[in-house]
């Protein structure tokens, strides 16, 4: 099946993606001017604020390596499993404490804790009984559990007062309320909460995996770069986490818009 | 069956019912009618125990349907998966009432691509599904042109009325009481 794209739509996509061109251009440049203007008062500056042709450079050298894949690939699986154990860690926990006041009384101040410790301390704190591979993961589980446990409790503990009395006068069960009202009416939180999450997860994740210098991973190239001067790499290393963080929001957008869509052409 | 003695209701500081009392034998249907804030909508919430009165007596069957002000539909199901909802409820029984009630050919659509009067007709024909001994309805014919609210009152009528179950309804219009065949008592 072909899709045809009408003018009008056709003419709007070219004009986004000429924004987001003109825009990253113009930054590119503001760059780069900075970059020569610096290092002509100071050459060292130019070693630590290289421009971003030579920035550029370095990458499309480092792509050339396996060794540079097998880091990225380590830091997404990585990254991927922790945000999946805590979100969905995190929205069970949040049906647990909603449909049971002593799980509520147990875990809320639990997860509250959580949410106030900084994360450079829970690094320090785990690197002390994890080994270095281990800490990014679970960093980054404890930093999604406790937003995604609080979006779903709160949500599930404010629900639509008339579709609640409608569940009440017609004997809906609990968990066919849950299941029927009080999920789908939480689910665009939910998702916002996820895509948050995923934002959150991956600077924790690789924030982690620099202070632990977990091996074979972009962490690591972060922290290689500085040590050994080569800032070009450092720069390198910090815009392929730009790049993959801007792909997985775009990527995991889509997933959830598709499953929102499946999930209602299921009960539809 | 349904009877309330003087029962006394407040939000707050506003006195909503004052010394209300009420009768309901079985298998009549009785319209509540008065200006708005007489307290229509309040007695039937009570009825629902929604609401708790402050004094006085009120007592009612176990099983009450109704149909609310608003249609309370849930906007991302469809018109017969809103009403199979309910426990119990015989798929071949929905498929005749949709039919009657000529919902049978967009029975799969969802509710948020539906008008007014479909989401009317599904609301009260959720409230006829759960059946029970009393039906209340708060307006339930708003939206409904002429020959849909004949069509949905006699799908009322056969469902309650004529098995000796209740009715009680309230309506601001008297073509509405007169459709059910309902004894009119006046609010103060």
């Amino acid at each position: 099946m072909t899709s045809i794209i009408k003018p009008t739509k056709f003419k709007r996509i070219c004009c986004k993606i000429l924004k987001y061109v003109a825009v990253t251009a113009f930054w590119i440049l503001i760059w780069e001017a900075a970059s020569r203007i610096l290092s002509r008062e100071n050459e060292l500056m130019l070693l630590l604020l290289p421009g971003p042709f030579k920035v550029f450079g370095t990458l499309t050298e480092m792509c050339r390596t396996k060794a540079f894949f097998v880091s990225v690939g380590a830091s997404l699986l990585r990254v991927f499993t922790g945000f999946l154990w805590g979100a969905v860690g995190g929205f069970l926990f949040g049906v647990a404490t909603h449909l049971s006041k002593i799980v509520d009384s147990l875990f809320n101040p639990i997860f509250k804790i959580i949410r106030a410790v900084p994360v450079v301390a829970f690094i320090i704190l785990l690197y002390l009984f994890l080994e270095s591979d281990a800490v990014p993961e679970v960093i980054v589980v404890l930093m999604v559990l406790p937003i995604m446990w609080q979006t779903t409790h709160d949500g599930l503990n404010n629900p639509d007062k008339r579709l609640s009395e409608m569940a009440t006068v017609f004997e809906l069960g609990r968990f066919k309320k849950l299941y029927y009202i009080d999920l789908p009416q939480i689910s665009p939180q939910i998702i916002s909460t996820a895509v948050t999450g995923l934002g959150l997860a991956w600077k924790s994740g690789i924030a982690a995996e620099v202070i632990c210098e977990t091996g074979g991973s972009l962490g690591e190239l972060l922290k290689s770069g500085k040590e050994t001067m080569n800032y070009d790499e450092t720069y390198a290393v910090t815009l392929t986490v730009i790049i993959l963080s801007i792909i997985i929001e775009f990527f995991f957008k889509g997933v959830f818009r598709f499953w929102g869509d499946r999930r209602v052409k299921k009960h539809g | 069956m349904v009877e309330f003695k003087n029962v006394v209701f407040s939000y707050e500081d506003k006195q909503v019912l004052n010394g209300f009392s009420l009768k309901i034998e079985k298998g009549e249907c009785v319209c509540l009618k008065g200006e708005s804030g007489c307290g229509k909508t309040t007695a039937l919430r009570l009825i629902l125990g929604l609401e708790t009165p402050i004094s006085g007596e009120i007592s009612v069957p176990k099983r009450i349907s109704a149909v609310f002000q608003e249609d309370r539909l849930m906007e991302h199901l469809s018109i017969k998966r809103n009403i199979m909802l309910i426990d119990d409820s015989d798929p071949k029984r929905v498929d005749e009432l949709l039919k009657k009630a000529g919902l049978y050919e967009v029975r799969h659509k969802k509710i948020s691509l539906l008008s007014g009067g479909m989401k009317r007709r599904t609301a009260i024909l959720r409230a006829v599904v759960f059946g029970g001994d009393l039906l209340v309805l708060d307006e339930p014919f708003n939206g409904l042109d002429f020959e849909n609210k004949r069509i949905m009152s006699e799908i009322i009528r056969e469902e309650f009325s004529e098995n000796g179950k209740s009715v009680l309804l309230v309506s601001h219009i008297k073509e509405d009481a007169e459709l059910l065949d309902a004894k009119v008592v006046e609010m103060e």
